[in-house]
């Protein structure tokens, strides 16, 4: 496995703690938002999504679990990485609902 | 033979300057056995050299190879930190094998403490269960240098010496640096001990010398 699949990988274990909830939650709203704007679920729920994953990766790594990122710098992932990591996924599925 | 050496380290919290130009050295085949008192520095001169913390001055070199941060040592340095760090999320055979090469991971799975929860998620395991699981993971990685924080707290007594057993046929293949409270067990097997005393270190040549600077009465 290549360096770059491994961290992929690495980035994917990290985020796969919160990912359903993220984006279960995401729907939900989803749901909501179009019963007040009338707009499509996917569009509200990828705008949900967008705000919705750096906010799970906040109260569950940094207030709850802060400690669990020692498991990914010994993976050689910085805490920098893994936010970024983090808010790329977001922004790049908040832009595939909307252009969907 | 590699070698890890961090230079220059100064790092203060708040007014209170922690370490003063601290120098540690650590070759492959070395085990170094780092004490002090509490709130000497040890953990936080652990994490200045893991790159997990910052400080006002460091100098970090592998190889020659300066580390600034964790990204930087392309897992040439890995850390065992004093708190449960493994992901709660994750089966341990899952753990295992990101964690080791496939020999390596064998072993770790082989072990006795290790063996019958393989399908467990860590939180299902007992503090010590855990700590030992975390401590092999760590002796049992690829990387050439591993920093010890505190392994022995939590570790039933008869696992201690197996896990010193471990750590002494690991430093044939690496180096390690050590710091527990339970200076005994760090003493057994150091092939080197440095004392952090008043923000300093200092090598230690025997135990009178750690009763000469105050950590032993």
């Amino acid at each position: 496995m290549s360096s770059f699949v491994k961290k992929a990988y690495y980035i994917f274990i990290f985020q796969k703690k919160f990912l359903l909830p993220a984006i279960i939650i995401s729907v939900l709203l989803g749901f909501i938002g179009h019963s007040i704007n009338g707009k499509p679920i996917g569009t509200n729920a990828g705008l949900a999504y967008l705000f919705i994953l750096p906010l799970f990766q906040f109260f569950i790594y940094e207030l709850r679990y802060a400690h669990e990122y020692y498991f990914y710098y010994n993976l050689g992932i910085s805490k920098i990485a893994l936010w970024i990591a983090c808010i790329v996924h977001a922004l790049i599925l908040s832009l595939a609902t909307l252009l969907l | 033979m590699s070698e890890l050496r961090a230079d220059s380290i100064i790092k203060s919290f708040g007014t209170k300057q922690v370490l003063t130009d601290v120098f540690v050295s650590c070759k492959k085949g070395e085990i170094v056995g780092l004490l002090g008192r509490n709130g000497s520095g040890k953990s936080t001169l652990l994490k200045i050299i893991f790159g997990s913390l910052s400080a006002e001055s460091k100098m970090v070199q592998v190889d020659h190879k300066i580390i600034h941060k964790v990204s930087d040592s392309n897992q040439r340095i890995n850390y065992l930190p004093q708190d449960r760090y493994l992901p709660s999320h994750l089966k341990i055979a899952n753990v295992i094998n990101i964690v080791c090469e496939p020999t390596q991971a064998k072993i770790v799975k082989n072990h006795r403490l290790v063996k019958s929860h393989l399908s467990k998620k860590s939180k299902q395991l007992s503090g010590g269960e855990r700590r030992a699981l975390e401590i092999l993971l760590i002796i049992y990685s690829h990387n050439e240098f591993s920093l010890l924080d505190e392994p022995f707290n939590g570790i039933a007594p008869i696992y201690k010496d197996e896990i010193k057993d471990r750590i002494q046929e690991r430093s044939k293949e690496k180096g390690f640096i050590i710091t527990d409270h339970d200076y005994r067990n760090v003493l057994d097997i150091a092939t080197k001990v440095i004392l952090i005393h008043d923000g300093g270190t200092k090598l230690m040549d025997s135990t009178d010398d750690l009763r000469k600077w105050g950590y032993l009465s």
